[in-house]
């Protein structure tokens, strides 16, 4: 039975491996993400391997995303590119393995915070919802599970 | 589960995830976390370690000593590196190579290798990084040469389990008292073994009357700080030494705290931003005490209130209002602060969306007016916060900003 497992396992290996590529967050990324969703909501957001509150929002939000599989979550993870095996690992761990996935790549992290909203100081988690007409509430912190349910009730 | 161990690696291990679907995902996430406890770490871990143990720091700290030396410390490749400068900073030389063995060392952001200097005796603390996310050990190394050779470092922290011990900061009087202030979880550990809720982390500190040859036992000056900001340290002319630092109130209310570093230490509360959020900010303050007692706090908040960087002042309980600064559009953040001989002087960093620029504001009353806030610097590239030099009689300002270390004399400024 367990060779049996190992062998169906090897065998479809390449097929669950293929999870979203980790892109690079440049300037300009931002755009790009949005355009991709005219019209549509999503959530976007940003973590960070370092962040000690980080798992509990992305437990949360991969969970969310499997009772509601039309939830699009677009993760940014605010580290390094040389991080983005490790970003994908952590995501996948959460059940955030097949959603849009991107990593700062960016020297000066401000100049990314500084197109995506000014007055972000780059606490983490953040968590932008954007609704239909791309109308942004931006959160610091955990987002409480309520709220994340009250969006998914209300934008999808 | 015993398939489970024919595959050493997380990888395996989430592959397997992904195959037999979320059904098994809650048995083998407590798994995993149960096995993220033990010894053996994690490849993530591993690669976190290396990464660190190769990288040059993007944090440094700079000191002066009585003569008006100045000293660098600054992490490279696994080793901690101080160097002098006769010129008031234009040259460092004479690198020594503190740790003698690589080790993964925390240097950006809000942690940094930390120097003092004086009376011969030139010490500096860091955060080793352990392969567990999110834990460290405090070290502690001097220098009594001339900073030509330095003692092999010791661990601060005496709970020596693979738990959060970091963002450690020094400070040293005239009369050689030092003091090591650091963020320590073993409360949270203990709380939590025990099935309590636990904010946040703990402040913890050891004082040496021997400019750090012996230090005091571990004690634990406030519990439920805040995890991951830097604290503010700063001797009183009482020979006291006070730390600021990012507090928890009640259930995440994230404001600052300031104590006095004795046993049984009232926490004062310095600021009311009445901020709640579940997460770190990573983003401390600082504190100066001038000749008065007169306490000068500079802070962070990104409560809805007024988010952005404040300046106040403390005499005992009195505080003054929190007093605005800087540009909130242009991430106006890291404030620090010096206070001498009945001025004060202020700086902060700012990012404008191309350049980050050093911004700073003198005070000649005590921090009752400020000047207009005015533009020293513009860097490029990466650059560090920009930190008052740790010892020195004059407003000296040092800014690690691309690739180089800059000192000014905000005292020679018009």
């Amino acid at each position: 039975m367990r060779r049996l497992l190992m062998l169906l396992l090897v065998l479809l290996a390449p097929a669950v491996m293929a999870d979203t590529p980790v892109r690079s967050f440049v300037a300009g990324s931002l755009a790009q993400i949005q355009a991709a969703r005219q019209g549509k909501p999503f959530v976007l957001a940003f973590w960070s391997i370092g962040c000690t509150h980080c798992p509990t929002e992305l437990k949360t939000l991969g969970d969310l995303k499997r009772r509601h599989p039309k939830l699009d979550v677009v993760l940014v993870a605010a580290d390094t590119p040389d991080d983005a095996p490790q970003t994908a690992l952590l995501a996948k761990s959460y059940g955030l393995g097949k959603v849009e996935q991107w990593v700062f790549a960016d020297l000066m992290p401000e100049r990314l915070r500084f197109e995506i909203d000014r007055r972000w100081y780059g606490e983490l988690p953040r968590t932008h919802f954007y609704d239909r007409n791309h109308k942004v509430e931006a959160v610091s912190g955990v987002v409480p599970e309520e709220r994340l349910q009250r969006w998914i009730r209300e934008a999808l | 589960m015993v398939v489970l161990s024919q595959f050493a690696s997380r990888k395996g291990r989430q592959l397997l995830l992904s195959f037999f679907g979320l059904a098994m995902f809650a048995s083998l996430a407590s798994a995993h976390e149960a096995h993220g406890q033990a010894a053996t770490p994690s490849p993530m871990a591993k690669h976190w370690q290396d990464r660190l143990t190769a990288a040059v720091g993007s944090s440094v700290s700079v000191a002066a000593d009585e003569s008006g030396r100045l000293w660098l410390a600054r992490m490279e490749k696994g080793h901690v590196w101080v160097s002098r400068s006769d010129d008031g900073g234009k040259t460092f030389a004479g690198e020594a190579k503190v740790n003698a063995e690589p080790e993964a060392i925390l240097a950006d952001g809000q942690n940094r290798p930390k120097v003092v200097a004086g009376g011969g005796v030139v010490a500096v603390t860091w955060a080793q990084a352990l392969p567990k996310l999110h834990t460290g050990h405090v070290r502690f190394s001097r220098s009594v040469d001339g900073g030509r050779s330095f003692s092999a470092p010791i661990i601060v922290n005496s709970d020596r389990e693979e738990i959060g011990h970091s963002f450690p900061t020094l400070a040293m009087n005239g009369q050689g008292r030092m003091v090591l202030v650091w963020l320590d979880s073993r409360e949270k550990v203990a709380q939590t073994k025990a099935g309590k809720k636990h904010l946040g982390s703990s402040i913890f500190y050891v004082v040496s009357e021997n400019r750090g040859e012996t230090f005091s036992a571990n004690t634990m000056l406030a519990d439920h700080s805040c995890e991951c900001c830097r604290i503010g340290l700063a001797f009183a002319p009482n020979g006291e030494a006070q730390a600021q630092w990012r507090h928890v109130f009640g259930d995440n209310i994230r404001d600052f705290a300031i104590a006095p570093l004795v046993p049984g230490a009232k926490v004062q509360r310095a600021s009311e931003d009445d901020w709640k959020i579940a997460a770190c900010p990573h983003h401390g303050g600082d504190l100066a005490i001038d000749e008065s007692g007169r306490r000068h706090l500079v802070w962070f908040t990104g409560s809805p209130k007024g988010p952005g960087i404040y300046y106040r002042y403390a005499d005992g309980e009195k505080m003054s209002p929190p007093l605005a600064l800087g540009n909130p559009d242009a991430q106006a953040g890291n404030p620090a602060i010096f206070a001498r001989n009945g001025r004060a002087w202020l700086t902060w960093r700012e990012f404008d969306g191309k350049q980050y620029r050093v911004m700073t504001q003198r005070s000649d009353d005590r921090g009752e007016k400020w000047s207009t806030p005015k533009e020293l610097a513009t860097a490029g590239n990466a650059a560090d916060l920009p930190l008052f030099v740790a010892g020195a009689e004059k407003p000296l300002l040092a800014w690690y900003a691309d690739g180089v270390v800059r000192i000014f004399d905000l005292g020679t400024q018009p």
